[in-house]
């Protein structure tokens, strides 16, 4: 890789927004082809599309209470802000909006990172590291990112991807995974998780009171691990598959339809328990529930 | 009841007291009549819960039917009284399953102004969450000490104080600020 | 703007539980200090109204008969949920310093950055102030044998010292920083219940290694939620 002749930061544009009105933007500067980008929005949504060009294209919308939008780069790094004042109040400065709504194009080997409170992020096309955190707002990746983390409160986050680690956090919201492969965790509160399709080596799904459906598959010598409070867990896996179950439950159900019935797990406790092995048991699959129900069955 | 009566002459809450280990349920509702008013209030405010306060005026007094042989005098009555009702509150709080407390919708709905709202002292403190509300209860109206609401509690005297600084903070943004 | 430091002589003081030198050092501290003056004044006026409440409250008038009515019934009128009693002398040391350790320490490496550390000496020493009669936990948990308890009220200290964290050097809690922080309410709720439920649970089967795992990962995900409140009411997220 060329090593690139920055040694300062190129501040390209200071999009100052006018005063009292919205402002349209369209600026597009040259980008490193493996570079970072990275984006901050407290409010709107964030659009991210890959493409083939070495640029990183801004267009949008910037409301009357935005400051400026600052894009700079340096080095292999580019910076995208959009700067409001300090005093917000009801997502408003002096009445006006603050949000900016955001479309950006970007060299698809970059690696992206948002960063924002209440905005709605979308990435397809890009294949670096994706890094996303909002709060209120939902995150929806599609592409073959290489790894992707994302962390919301009040969002709902949606993966389509081949990414090989992927790492989901929300609070309130749900996870919804298609495809993927590697490594998967993905966390959430009280929200549901389903996990379809994709291969994975290592994967866990944990909830408190929110529901978890895997459907996915599960490479050769892989683990994994579901676990909630008082959630259901529904286990959907190809009768070939090879792997040693684990099941627990502290009061919740056990309903096998993979092998033999579960059995209770002391004379006089509520729980259940499950212990057997499918095929030759090459891969490991711990399920623990307290009081929700576990189905396991043929898919 | 209880608030508008001035206080009872010892002589007479011994009397009661005599009746009531001889078993003689007069003594008992003289009693009632005297303290019931106390222990309703301690319980309503520390639960927020006026069903649950009603039950625990009941379990208390049939409490202190059944428990007087183990009462021995060397403290006040009363004190022994509403230390039982402060147990009993914390008991029926610990017992249930905690409901969840939708906080009170004005906030959410905050006007442009934000703070100008007026919700009175007794409503915000029922709508504090449990911990910090039996703290604030037991301190800042009742005026037990730390220590004290730790052996209540069975919590350290130091969460004690965080739980009231927490109750003090929510307080104080729930109420806004007042205009002298 | 409040002084973050002052926050708990603010609280004392108002109390009345500040000691003489502690207080003359406020009070030349709110002699140049507006806004700690306000919050002084704002404290106290909840301080003197709560103690001005009616300690008194009359109870609906029926309530004296349904008494009278359990009297009659005898003995079996027995309150709902009875108390049980744990002796607290006699503490494990050996296995409940285990315990601690194991917990402890996981709970040291989530403590809240910024967070002052003073919960660690108070839970390693917990024989040291109050040996209460009855060994219960706060607010979340039903009574459970001495060693389990020792664990879960470093646990609850813990957590209770973040949510503290949370309010203390914030620039300044408005209904609208409360209102961004609240978004995690509901998700602290879950996690109380499923906290409640596993400590009932543990009762049951205190042997479960299972059941005291959840309970730590619980108190975990607590705490990081706490920093996410702590960071959304303080407007610093983006």
């Amino acid at each position: 890789m060329k090593r690139v002749l920055w040694t300062a930061t190129v501040l390209f544009s200071l999009v100052t927004a006018r005063a009292g009105a919205q402002t349209t933007i369209d600026e597009t500067h040259s980008a490193a082809e493996h570079g970072i980008v990275s984006i901050r929005n407290v409010s709107g949504f964030v659009h991210v599309t890959g493409w083939s060009q070495k640029n990183v294209r801004v267009k949008g919308t910037l409301g009357p209470g935005v400051k400026r939008l600052n894009f700079e780069r340096e080095e292999d790094r580019t910076r995208i802000e959009v700067e409001v004042p300090d005093h917000i109040h009801d997502g408003k400065v002096n009445g006006k909006s603050i949000e900016a709504q955001l479309e950006i194009s970007v060299p698809e080997g970059s690696a992206v990172r948002v960063d924002g409170v209440n905005i709605e992020i979308g990435v397809g096309g890009v294949n670096g590291e994706l890094e996303l955190q909002s709060v209120n707002g939902s995150v929806t990746v599609s592409g073959e990112p290489d790894e992707v983390k994302v962390s919301t409160v009040n969002g709902t986050i949606t993966l389509n991807t081949g990414a090989r680690k992927t790492h989901l956090e929300t609070v309130n919201g749900s996870i919804e995974v298609t495809g993927g492969k590697g490594e998967l965790e993905a966390a959430c509160v009280n929200g549901h998780i389903e996990v379809r399709d994709g291969t994975f080596d290592e994967a866990s799904c944990s909830t408190v009171s929110g529901d978890t459906v895997w459907r996915a598959t599960l490479a050769s010598r892989s683990s994994l691990s579901l676990e909630t409070h008082s959630g259901s867990i529904t286990l959907e896996l190809p009768r070939s598959t090879s792997a040693e179950f684990d099941v627990t439950t502290f009061s919740g159900k056990i309903a096998n339809g993979l092998g033999p019935e579960a059995k209770r797990s002391s004379e006089y406790g509520p729980g259940y328990e499950l212990h057997f092995d499918l095929g030759s048991g090459a891969s490991k699959i711990d399920v623990s529930s307290f009081s929700g129900d576990v189905t396991i069955r043929a898919r | 009841m209880a608030s508008g009566r001035t206080s009872v002459p010892e002589l007479e809450e011994k009397e009661l007291l005599t009746g009531l280990r001889s078993g003689d349920e007069r003594a008992l509702e003289g009693l009632y009549r005297l303290h019931a008013g106390r222990v309703y209030a301690l319980g309503l405010r520390l639960t927020a819960d006026p069903s649950r306060a009603e039950e625990i005026v009941q379990d208390v007094f049939l409490q202190v039917w059944r428990r007087i042989g183990s009462f021995e005098g060397r403290s006040r009555f009363s004190t022994w009284l509403y230390r039982l009702a402060v147990n009993r509150s914390l008991d029926t709080i610990r017992g249930g399953r905690r409901e969840w407390q939708e906080p009170e919708a004005p906030e959410r709905a905050a006007p442009d102004h934000g703070l100008e709202m007026t919700m009175d002292l007794e409503r915000a403190i029922t709508a504090l969450p449990e911990g910090a509300r039996v703290v604030f209860v037991l301190h800042d109206v009742e005026g037990y000490r730390h220590e004290e609401i730790g052996a209540f509690c069975g919590i350290a005297p130091g969460t004690s104080k965080a739980q009231l600084f927490r109750a003090r903070r929510l307080l104080r943004a729930r109420l806004g600020r007042r205009h002298p | 703007m409040n002084h973050p430091e002052w926050q708990d002589a603010l609280d004392a003081y108002v109390s009345g539980e500040l000691d003489t030198t502690a207080r003359e050092s406020l009070l030349l501290h709110l002699k140049g200090c507006t806004s700690c003056r306000e919050e002084a004044d704002t404290l106290a006026r909840i301080v003197n109204d709560a103690g001005a409440l009616p300690r008194s409250l009359e109870p609906p008038s029926h309530l004296w008969w349904r008494i009278a009515e359990a009297l009659r019934e005898g003995p079996q009128a027995e309150p709902r949920v009875p108390r049980v009693r744990t002796p607290s002398s006699r503490f494990r040391f050996a296995l409940a310093a285990a315990a601690l350790v194991a917990v402890f320490g996981v709970a040291v490496l989530i403590a809240p950055r910024g967070h002052d550390a003073t919960t660690g000496t108070t839970a390693n020493a917990p024989g040291s102030e109050n040996q209460p009669d009855v060994v219960v936990i706060s607010d979340n948990a039903k009574p459970q044998p001495s060693d389990w308890a020792r664990l879960i009220w470093t646990l609850e200290e813990e957590s209770l010292s973040a949510e503290k964290a949370v309010f203390t050097g914030l620039a300044g809690i408005d209904a609208e920083a409360l209102a961004r922080a609240s978004v995690v309410e509901p998700a602290l709720d879950a996690l109380d219940i499923a906290i409640n439920e596993t400590v009932d649970a543990m009762r049951l089967e205190p042997q479960n290694p299972g059941l005291a795992r959840a309970l730590t990962g619980y108190y975990e995900r607590k705490l990081e939620l706490l920093r996410v409140a702590a960071r959304l009411a303080s407007g610093t997220w983006a």
